[in-house]
């Protein structure tokens, strides 16, 4: 089955992510990314909230004690929320 | 996503930085990386990851049950980029900045066509940086 548009399965970007690898326990993670639940997020992803689909209101605290929230932005600006960590 | 909030700062975009469970905490190259055990601990590992990466962008920690988080995708880098009227202009299972960069440029030259940007970023040169 072709990937939707907007599905990576790997990293992009230099060697497909693989230089991360050297981080990472190898033996946990392929343990990880295997199993059917994380798998599952990755092949959900396209249809959790689909391009051209109202992007649900997401409300954060934030690192310097406000508290952010996209309804803001409607009607006014254009937004890129991207998720992420230290690991 | 740094170089991109600067290239849009003057065209009413908003990057944020949502920060989400750590996915690698103890392994090989994070030993000294645990698990979120509360939000304050959430919270200052957010704050450590905004030094770490020298990040000036808004970052935002979901609460302990991640709701918000799974209501997205569930994913540790993926994107979202939506325009201003609320619709999904653009997503992806790993954050791309090339793909990010086309997409912000199409919507604010829609807004202002007589202020074109093109798409200038490119990670083709990132695997000499690493």
């Amino acid at each position: 089955m072709a990937k939707p548009k907007g599905f990576f399965k790997r990293p992009p970007g230099p060697l497909a992510g693989m230089w991360s690898w050297k981080h990472l326990d190898l033996v946990k993670t392929w343990k990880m990314i295997s199993t059917k639940r994380v798998r599952g997020f990755y092949m959900d992803f396209p249809n959790a909230v689909p391009v051209g689909s109202d992007f649900p209101e997401i409300e954060l605290a934030t690192t310097d004690g406000r508290t952010v929230n996209t309804k803001e932005f409607l009607g006014d600006k254009h937004f890129v929320l991207f998720t992420g960590a230290i690991t | 996503m740094e170089a991109l909030q600067t290239k849009y700062a003057e065209r009413n975009v908003e990057f944020i930085a949502m920060y989400v469970r750590e996915p690698h905490a103890g392994e090989r190259g994070f030993p000294e990386y645990r698990d979120h055990e509360s939000f304050d601990h959430k919270m200052e590992m957010a704050k450590e990851l905004q030094d770490l990466k020298k990040v000036t962008l808004t970052v935002g920690v979901d609460d302990m049950g991640q709701k918000q988080h799974a209501t997205l995708g569930n994913l540790p880098n993926m994107a979202y980029v939506v325009g201003r009227e609320g619709k999904v202009a653009y997503s992806n299972t790993w954050q791309h900045a090339e793909d990010i960069d086309a997409t912000l440029a199409k919507l604010v030259t829609a807004d202002d066509p007589s202020r074109p940007v093109t798409p200038t970023i490119s990670t083709k040169n990132l695997s000499k940086a690493i």
